[in-house]
């Protein structure tokens, strides 16, 4: 089993979720909306929630597609026996929380510690949380 | 001699009697007796014969109320009993005091200034209250507030309860305090409130010009109304325990303004009065019995003037704005009744009338007067009371706004909006709806940015207060500058760096970016495409599709839910696929950098 596979899943979940609770919230507006009484002041209303879901939904892909390539990058140097050691990077352009500081500060890690303890960026318990962009590199 | 008759003149010297018989003149009763008017005769010089002297009870007579009774202007008010009568003589003087004028024109600028703001995160909440805004026109409302308060210490602000049925915006209406005669109460509690008015009822307008000069006379009637408790904001400042109706503290400062400008009225009449007053005239060398000395007077005497005085007796005096000629060597100069009045600043009684007026409105004297007793220490120390009161009053405003809104929203429930409740109720655990609009009053004193970047960038390296914060603290709304920094960034202009002239810690030559807005590293398909972009461009055309259908479903549930579900599937489509091939270019990504591909 690829070694990318338990943050896979955790991900996937995670960012479906994300979606059904992004709709429900504005089919509830859309409802609200309709009780206005005015077609006028609806329409704007259902264009006002478009803005919040597609800025909501930008910032979920965004999250997505760095979560989903740091699982790849998890397979490739975790590699078929998933005995590579990693090392967390952080980006240089960005501000750090005191949590990614710490991780960049210690390691190599092992995959075990990856699942465990440390997590994957994007779906680790740092404080950035999903906004993390920092990268998992290959110990020499 | 005596003269035939007394003649009694107006003061435009027109007789507005007939001329009374002069009495008889009194026989002599004894030797020793002297007759008055044969004395009179003989101390009066030459043309100024009369058998009586001339009367003149106000010692002053061009002062209007004369020194009799100086703070007398008509009915006194100041014993008035009928709060409503009093404020309408408050409105009145409003607008011809400048003190009091001022003194409520500075509470008003300085509490509303930029003017009150409102904002909710909830969507409906927000265009309900902007249309309420908006049809009251609550950003001039604001300053008819601000000056009713403090001008009556009073505000009644009627929202009637709408028929059923009616769906139009809820009517916010000031009412003048001057108008409500009485405060009714049952059981201690407000019941209503009767208002009184004068309708007017003007013709219908005509059209085009017309012919002539017309007289437009409107219909007066007397209005009356008994507006319940129920549809009434009611707000008062400085209400002790027993008021129902506030204080003002323009009513406070009456008595002493008016004295502050009578003051300067009588400075004003005293300075054209020197020219009644009597001259005390001094000729060097001479003798009063002197020949000379008698042609001399007759000479002066030919240049006086008939006057009348209150009481329609005439006298003679110098005329005001003529030069009075004398003879080289002859010394004039006026009486000075009075002494050292002079008035202005440097008359301390003077000031003190205006420095009453001032403390009763909370204004530091500097505000009020030309600077000469102030320097910039003394304005700086006088003016932290002076904000300190109008933050409390700005907070009296805040309220009002406040309850002006949530009784707003009671008339928008009536109306059905809101049966079901908004889940940020639930989780903000707040019980009226109206709680989920932030109204939020405007800086009294702009913040000084210069004096505070510093401090501020060094408390949020620090991570003891949080840059929404200090955005906050600098009068920027947050979440306008972070999307503004996110596009500048996306357009690659470099960041400010933390610190001013600081790189952030741990950076090289480039800038940093905040971590919660991500640096955005981009993976791209083999084929260059930015992988994140095309799965953002799919989901926003299924979400265009989906409102679409949202805005054609008319409301209907079923439709409703139709379209959000294929929508839920649409995008959770496009994630999955993101997530896949995301994954699949991370695998073939180089482990041994960290940059993506």
């Amino acid at each position: 089993m690829p070694a990318g596979d338990d943050f896979m899943v955790q991900v996937t979940v995670r960012f479906l979720d994300d979606v059904d609770a992004i709709v429900e919230d504005v089919v509830a507006s859309a409802q609200q909306a309709w009780l206005m009484g005015d077609t006028t002041i609806t329409s704007e209303l259902i264009d006002m929630d478009a803005d919040a879901v597609d800025l909501r939904l930008a910032q979920a892909v965004d999250s997505a597609t760095w979560q989903g390539y740091q699982a790849g990058r998890v397979d490739v140097i975790a590699g078929p026996d998933g005995e590579g050691l990693f090392w967390w990077d952080l980006d240089p352009g960005a501000q750090h929380c005191a949590d990614c500081l710490a991780r960049a500060a210690g390691g190599p890690y092992t995959l075990t510690q990856l699942v465990t303890e440390i997590g994957m960026p994007g779906d680790a318990p740092t404080e950035c949380d999903g906004g993390c962009r920092c990268s998992l590199r290959a110990a020499a | 001699m005596t003269p035939a008759a007394y003649r009694i003149v107006d003061k435009r010297g027109v007789p507005i009697a007939a001329a009374v018989a002069a009495p008889a003149v009194q026989p002599v009763k004894a030797a020793g007796q002297r007759n008055r008017a044969s004395v009179l005769s003989r101390v009066m010089p030459a043309g100024f014969e009369r058998d009586t002297v001339a009367t003149q009870d106000s010692l002053l007579p061009w002062l209007p109320r004369g020194l009799n009774d100086p703070l007398r202007r008509g009915e006194d008010v100041y014993e008035e009993s009928n709060r409503a009568s009093f404020t309408r003589y408050l409105e009145t003087l409003r607008e011809r005091d400048p003190l009091l004028f001022r003194g409520c024109n500075y509470f008003d600028n300085f509490a509303v200034s930029k003017g009150f703001t409102y904002s909710s995160d909830v969507p409906m909440v927000q265009k309900l209250t902007k249309r309420l805004w908006n049809d009251n026109d609550m950003d001039d409302m604001q300053h008819r507030l601000a000056v009713e308060l403090f001008g009556s210490g009073m505000l009644v602000i009627r929202i009637p309860k709408m028929p059923a049925g009616d769906k139009r915006v809820p009517s916010v209406e000031l009412i003048p305090s001057s108008q409500i005669t009485h405060i009714a109460t049952k059981d201690g509690r407000v019941a209503y409130f009767r208002r009184r008015w004068h309708d007017l009822e003007y013709p219908e307008p005509r059209q085009g010009p017309q012919l002539g000069v017309a007289a437009i006379t409107p219909k007066r009637r007397v209005m009356t109304e008994d507006v319940p408790a129920g549809e009434v904001v009611h707000i008062t400042i400085n209400s002790g325990a027993k008021d129902l109706r506030g204080v003002s503290p323009l009513g406070v400062a009456l008595k002493w303004s008016t004295l502050f400008s009578r003051d300067l009225e009588a400075i004003h009449m005293l300075s054209l009065a020197r020219s009644y007053l009597g001259y005390v005239m001094t000729v060097p060398g001479t003798d009063v019995s002197d020949e000379e000395m008698k042609t001399l007077r007759n000479y002066i005497q030919q240049q006086l003037v008939q006057r009348t005085d209150m009481n329609g007796m005439s006298y003679h005096t110098i005329p005001t704005g003529q030069v009075l000629v004398v003879p080289e060597g002859v010394k004039m100069e006026g009486v000075n009744l009075l002494g050292s009045y002079t008035g202005g600043s440097n008359n301390n009684e003077v000031r003190e009338h205006k420095l009453m007026a001032a403390v009763a409105m909370g204004l530091p004297e500097f505000m009020l007067s030309d600077g000469n007793y102030s320097n910039l220490a003394s304005s700086v120390s006088q003016n932290n009371p002076l904000f300190r009161l109008i933050d409390a009053f700005q907070r009296s405003l805040l309220r009002a706004i406040r309850e002006i809104v949530r009784l707003s929203f009671d008339r928008y429930m009536d109306m059905g909006y809101f049966a079901q409740m908004p889940e940020q109720m639930v989780k903000r655990d707040v019980d009226h709806v109206s709680e989920l609009v932030d109204i939020t009053a405007p800086d009294i004193i702009t913040p000084d940015i210069t004096a505070l970047a510093t401090p501020l960038a060094t408390l949020v390296d620090r991570n003891m207060v949080s840059r929404e914060t200090t955005a906050g603290m600098l009068g920027l709304d947050w979440k306008k500058e972070r999307q503004r920094i996110l596009d500048e960034k996306a357009m690659g202009l470099p960041l400010m760096p933390s610190a001013p002239g600081q790189p952030a810690p741990g950076t090289t030559a480039q800038p940093p970016t905040l971590f919660s807005a991500g640096a955005q590293p981009v993976v791209r398909t083999p084929d260059g495409v930015a992988l994140n972009e095309r799965a953002a461009q799919l989901i926003r055309e299924a979400r265009v599709l989906y409102t679409e259908k949202a805005k054609a479903s008319g409301g209907d549930p079923d439709a409703l839910l139709a379209a959000a579900s294929e929508f839920r599937q649409a995008v959770r489509d496009v994630m999955q696929q993101l997530l896949a091939k995301a994954r699949e270019i991370g695998q073939q990504s180089d482990p041994n950098t960290s940059e993506a591909a």
